[in-house]
């Protein structure tokens, strides 16, 4: 088990994370806040490239930074900035890695086409990466993290740059890779762990706000989530009344997803919140502050 | 060991480091080439060295002055019959504008003239050799040397403190006859400048150059890459910043190693040293313009292996001083600057203290002044003052700059990596 016990974080002055209480087990976690929450900074000290402030992170009770590499053993990490040298292909990038990695260069003779057919590079085994889409260079990424079989697989916005046939496959990979061991992703875009997280963690105002399963955080806004039909002139006052979560042309009219504390109307239908629906109603200001 | 080899292959792939090896090599041939008129020359004093032994001594003389009048007779049989004219030695020969016709002389005749005056430069002058050195004063010479910098107060005292040593190594030279030794003449080859100036300060800057440029980009390179979050967070970690350390000092060795073995190994093939491997680098022969005496009786070839030895240990020093920069700074290129900006600093810094300080003294022992003085090193010097000049200097700065690199690779181990 994977406890974060009591952790805050500054850099100089500010303050970006305080007070972080989380145990991990073996399953996905989804990580889910906006841009700036602090989910990297979170993930960097639990790769141990960060130290915290205060209080201390341990893996089966002992801390991650006296294991040392006994505990960077354990862990896969794709960071979110992966970068990657352009002059080398796939297969010497990951040999290289694999020496960090503490894996016999036979070992990774072996390990690295199954792995690069895993993410569906074979065919790209000896091109240089220069040459690479970014969809391709986040699958080398993907391959690299689970290079030495981690105990824990650490995922900083996995799906970025991958189409989404490549977002499905990713999906399904890392369900069957939870089953024994410790999935932690973080993202800032709820489909990518709404339908595979165990558990959801969002993070706001540098503290752990809810970490549950998505259907105790989805409970908090049963009966709250509604949606309606209106003429597009009606749209803008009604926005000003009430949280709107999505909307959509629909038959000549605007067909609205939104939050009200009560049925106010019997042309609104209740619909079963969704993570989004949370997510959006969770981190509204900041939401709103992004789309300015 | 592994990983050492991938972070040497990283190094050894760059095409900057390549094309600036190979560049440095063609500069160093082209050097050789543009000094080769000499090469002749120094066959021919190898041959002398040959028939009548590098040790000046009374019979060695007797066997020289004995073939030199035979030659100058032969010579004197040639002119006599061609511009009928006779000459006293080769100097008045040379000196007569009106002999030198050279349709008039046959290419065997010239060749002749040219071995009789190599055999008269070197007769007279070793005829002469004792007078010659009891003539330089070392003591003299130093406090010309002081008079130059213009060196006062305190920090002359402290060189004239030194003086004792100065005497004492000067009658070591005079008794043991270190001096008394055929050598290519300073005064007129200038193979000592041509060689430690010449040769091996291009040497030392060329690989100064690679050193901070090899260590600059080993060190940055996942920063530079934006690999860092991985590399560093594999089971490796922080340790992965030591290998690349000793990468670095692996690679700037090799390099080194390459510079020299090649460049000296073409300077040896074109200028011959044959005869002269182990003569005494305090032969008098050696002294032209400036005093090339040693602290320590050292041989031609023992001295080259001294001044090889303080080379690597120069680079070792200039490749602690990069890492400790890029312990700092995350950007290649930005190290090379900064690392320039240090080495015009270390330089200037005599010109801080006044020139009667012992600080003004102590600023010229850096590995930057030595890196720039390769011509003088283990040589009696006033502004060096003492004879373990270069060993001060090394062991201080490799026990600052260990310190420093102990230093950083502890707060690496600590530091945040964001």
């Amino acid at each position: 088990m994977l406890t974060v016990n009591n952790v805050s974080k500054n850099f100089g002055k500010d303050s970006v994370l305080e007070d972080i209480q989380l145990e991990f087990s073996n399953g996905v976690y989804g990580l889910l806040a906006p841009n700036g929450a602090g989910k990297t900074t979170l993930i960097k000290m639990l790769t141990t490239l960060l130290y915290p402030t205060k209080g201390e992170i341990l893996f089966e009770g002992q801390n991650i930074f006296s294991m040392g590499e006994n505990y960077r053993d354990l862990i896969g990490y794709l960071p979110q900035a992966f970068g990657y040298y352009k002059n080398y292909n796939p297969y010497q990038y990951l040999q290289y890695l694999a020496a960090l990695k503490g894996i016999s260069k036979q070992a990774a003779n072996n390990k690295i086409p199954k792995l690069l057919k895993l993410v569906a590079l074979e065919d790209a085994i000896k091109k240089k990466m220069r040459t690479f889409s970014g969809g391709m260079i986040q699958r080398v990424g993907i391959a690299q993290a689970m290079l030495n079989d981690p105990k824990i697989l650490i995922l900083d916005e996995p799906t970025a740059g991958l189409d989404p046939k490549e977002r499905v496959r990713f999906r399904n990979l890392l369900s069957d890779l939870a089953r024994d061991r410790i999935v932690i992703l973080s993202t800032h875009i709820v489909s990518d762990v709404e339908s595979i997280a165990n558990q959801i963690i969002m993070i706001k105002d540098k503290q752990v706000l809810v970490k549950d399963s998505i259907q105790a955080i989805c409970q908090k806004l049963n009966g709250k989530v509604f949606e309606t039909e209106m003429e597009f002139g009606q749209v803008q006052p009604f926005r000003e009344q009430y949280l709107s979560l999505s909307e959509r042309q629909e038959n000549g009219k605007m067909l609205i997803r939104y939050i009200a504390e009560e049925c106010s109307s019997p042309n609104w239908n209740q619909v079963s919140p969704t993570l989004e629906d949370v997510f959006l109603f969770e981190y509204q200001d900041q939401v709103m502050e992004q789309l300015k | 060991m592994r990983i050492l080899l991938y972070e040497i292959r990283k190094v050894i792939l760059s095409p900057v480091i390549l094309a600036l090896t190979v560049l440095f090599l063609g500069f160093n041939f082209f050097l050789i080439y543009e000094n080769s008129y000499i090469k002749d020359d120094l066959r021919s004093i190898n041959q002398l060295a040959h028939m009548y032994g590098t040790e000046i001594n009374a019979e060695m003389l007797k066997r020289m002055q004995s073939d030199y009048e035979a030659s100058l007779e032969k010579v004197n049989e040639i002119t006599n019959s061609v511009v009928s004219k006779k000459y006293q030695n080769m100097d008045e020969l040379y000196s007569d504008r009106t002999f030198y016709i050279p349709e008039k002389f046959s290419e065997k005749n010239i060749q002749l003239f040219n071995n009789t005056a190599l055999l008269d430069f070197y007769y007279n002058n070793s005829l002469h050799i004792e007078e010659s050195f009891l003539s330089r004063d070392p003591i003299k010479i130093a406090e010309y040397e002081l008079k130059v910098y213009g060196i006062s107060g305190p920090a002359a005292e402290l060189i004239r403190s030194q003086f004792d040593n100065f005497s004492e190594r000067y009658k070591e030279v005079h008794e043991n006859n270190e001096y008394k030794h055929l050598f290519p003449a300073q005064s007129v080859w200038e193979t000592h400048l041509l060689l430690f100036k010449t040769m091996f300060k291009a040497l030392l800057i060329e690989s100064l150059i690679l050193t901070v440029l090899v260590t600059a980009y080993i060190m940055n390179f996942e920063f530079d890459r934006g690999t860092y979050l991985l590399t560093y967070s594999s089971k490796r970690g922080r340790k992965l910043w030591l290998d690349k350390f000793c990468a670095s000092l692996i690679t700037n060795i090799s390099i080194l190693s390459i510079l020299f073995v090649i460049s000296l190994a073409a300077y040896f093939s074109v200028f011959s040293y044959k005869e002269f491997w182990h003569v005494p680098i305090s032969s008098y022969f050696n002294a032209g313009k400036e005093w090339f005496m040693s602290w320590w009786n050292l041989s031609f070839i023992e001295y080259l292996a001294a001044a090889i030895v303080l080379a690597y240990l120069l680079i070792v020093l200039f490749t602690l001083m990069t890492v400790v920069l890029a312990r700092w700074i995350r950007n290649s290129y930005l190290v090379f600057f900064t690392f320039l900006c240090l080495f015009g600093v270390i330089f200037i810094n005599q010109g801080l203290f006044p020139n009667s300080s012992i600080l003004f003294l102590l600023g010229s022992f850096t590995p930057v002044h030595l890196i720039l003085n390769s011509v003088v090193w283990f040589m009696q010097r006033a502004i060096t003052f003492t004879a373990y000049y270069e060993i001060i200097t090394i062991v201080a700065w490799f026990v600052i700059l260990l310190l420093f690199v102990m230093y950083c690779t502890r707060s690496f181990r600590k530091c945040d990596l964001k």
